[in-house]
């Protein structure tokens, strides 16, 4: 873990599909048992250039995401690492029970990205807006979730995921994020960055929010509220990650004990004891844990 | 050409496979009897002969893989992993009872000789056509067994299946279809009114083999080459088949999911018992 903020949060250079499109790639090109397949959106998250020259890596499944899911996992059962795209709503809501049953309680190893959740579908609309994907792959025990804030943590975040074993959701906008963190910047699944400090209100964010949750700390600032903390989960707002990064030990992950118990309970647990509106009485030993793995603070 | 001694031999494991099956069921008390029975002698010919396995290492990677698609059959898949020596006899008797390593439903992290997890109709086959495609990607020369249901076959997931083998090209593949024309509340007309299961994969692009009596170890064996030999395209073999064969007190039933009474399961194996006397006498 190696934080380095950003000076200012213009909109990165590189689109956020494009990086994942080449993370995937070069893993591909390192020789790694990567496999990229989608429901005909490859043209939607930047692949499909690379689907020519790396024919025997990367293909598609054609618009039938359970399908896709499923051989997904037939291919994590014969030792490759699949990755999986559709748009967030039919890389959760459409194909639920796949991965339930084929995936997550088979032990299987596929890498599921859902693209443009929630707002980011834009005009897409209403149909296409995952707002409950993060609360039903949270339902499962086996699932980590990991959502990146911009550019670089999206190529520092996507080999690590390849070579962690398990189901995996990323979710993730395909456009050009705000960029929070400079190039060099290192992230650990499942642990927090503290980008601001503070002491009256500590807000969690992750992916897209974080910006939105910076700025909100500097509105706060001007109402007299001028401590805030902004935390950023790497790993997503995933329950266990959560706790982990939050937990007495800050250098807790191991998520899976956790997540099996009672997911649900301990999210919100993690939430408030450590986030839920405390002053000056919050938990000091749990924020210096994490404090230490910041070497940089955000500006406002 | 097979010869007499091998099918009797078949006949004989299938017999022993139905036994074993219903000891199980026996103990429970309840199970899954008809499309357990009706699959016996596709599983008596695949662990008999045909498939490429070995008991002691059931994760071998030059193996030929199983995937039961119809999850709820895994009782008469157990007997047969048993009676090959994957696991002990007796552990048939701890069918799902709390801590067993078999389930009601196919698990590949339970059971050995088990290569997927299924139980969700439709997703086993998926599966199937991903882990061709591993075998394939690895050169491996493995072919991937997988059974499905008749009424599996409702679901939309086998129809992206049917798209997608032959379109990759997984000629490693050979399927079955277990068409016993009985589902849990009628007939498969009668429920949802699919008809002609295998001239539908014949028009998705697949090589169809018919089998008349889908419970003839013989006709069996003879489709499977037939799937061989068509190289060019993944198969589909459909087995009519009568759902609870060979079960005295299931045939002619409603019997999908059922009660099993220890008098109707030693009656019935007795019965068994009577067959195979016959077959060696």
């Amino acid at each position: 873990m190696k934080i380095i903020c950003a000076k200012n949060h213009e909109p990165g250079a590189r689109e956020m599909r494009a990086v994942y499109a080449q993370s995937v790639v070069k893993l591909i090109e390192a020789g790694e048992p990567v496999l990229v397949t989608d429901a005909d959106l490859m043209r939607a998250i930047g692949v499909l250039p690379y689907k020519e020259k790396y024919p025997d890596n990367i293909f598609d499944c054609g618009i039938a995401e359970s399908n896709m899911i499923g051989v997904a996992c037939g291919l994590s059962a014969e030792g490759f690492i699949p990755f999986t795209h559709s748009f967030g709503t039919f890389a959760t809501r459409r194909v639920m029970d796949q991965v339930f049953m084929s995936g997550a309680y088979a032990k299987m190893n596929v890498k599921m990205l859902g693209s443009d959740p929630g707002v980011c579908a834009a005009l897409n609309g209403g149909t296409h807006m995952a707002l409950e994907d993060v609360a039903m792959m949270r339902a499962i025990p086996e699932m980590t979730i990991v959502e990146p804030t911009d550019a670089v943590m999206v190529e520092d975040l996507i080999p690590k995921i390849a070579h962690t074993y398990g189901m995996f959701y990323i979710r993730m906008c395909r456009g050009k994020a705000e960029t929070i963190y400079e190039e060099g910047s290192e992230f650990d699944i499942g642990r927090a960055a503290l980008l601001r400090e503070g002491g009256d209100v500590t807000i969690i964010a992750a992916g897209r929010e974080v910006v939105e949750a910076l700025q909100a700390a500097a509105l706060l600032e001007k109402e007299g509220k001028d401590e805030s903390a902004n935390y950023e989960f790497s790993g997503g707002v995933f329950s266990g990650s959560c706790r982990g990064a939050s937990g007495p030990d800050g250098a807790d992950r191991h998520t899976g004990q956790v997540r099996r118990s009672r997911p649900g309970r301990r999210a919100q647990g993690a939430l408030r004891s450590d986030g839920g509106g405390h002053r000056r009485r919050g938990p000091e030993g749990r924020l210096q844990k994490v404090k230490r793995e910041c070497i940089g603070q955000c500006p406002v | 050409m097979v010869s007499k001694e091998k099918l009797k031999e078949l006949r004989l494991f299938a017999a022993d496979i139905r036994i074993a099956a219903l000891e199980e069921f026996k103990a429970i008390g309840v199970g899954h009897v008809g499309g357990s029975m009706s699959i016996c002698d596709l599983m008596a010919c695949l662990y008999g002969g045909v498939m490429r396995i070995d008991p002691s290492n059931p994760r071998w990677e030059q193996r030929d893989r199983f995937i039961m698609s119809k999850g709820h059959a895994g009782p008469a898949m157990y007997a047969a992993l048993a009676l090959r020596g994957y696991f002990d006899r007796e552990e048939l008797l701890t069918l799902n009872r709390p801590g067993t390593r078999l389930p009601s439903h196919t698990d590949c992290n339970r059971t050995p000789g088990v290569d997927m997890t299924t139980g969700s109709l439709g997703q086993g086959f998926s599966t199937a056509l991903g882990i061709a495609m591993g075998c394939k990607k690895k050169k491996l020369d493995s072919y991937v067994y997988v059974l499905l249901g008749d009424g599996e076959c409702e679901e939309g997931q086998i129809w992206e299946c049917a798209i997608f083998a032959p379109a990759k090209g997984l000629t490693n593949v050979i399927g079955f279809v277990d068409y016993n024309r009985l589902q849990i509340c009628g007939t498969l007309e009668e429920v949802a009114g699919l008809s002609g299961i295998g001239e539908k994969f014949a028009a998705f692009g697949w090589h169809v083999v018919d089998v008349a009596d889908g419970n003839d170890v013989e006709q069996i064996l003879e489709a499977i080459d037939r799937a061989k030999e068509a190289a060019d395209k993944p198969s589909m073999i459909i087995l009519n088949t009568k759902k609870g064969k060979g079960c005295s007190f299931a045939e002619d039933v409603f019997n999908h999911n059922m009660p099993v009474s220890a008098e109707q399961a030693e009656e019935a194996i007795a019965a068994l018992e009577a067959y195979k006397a016959g077959l060696m006498a």
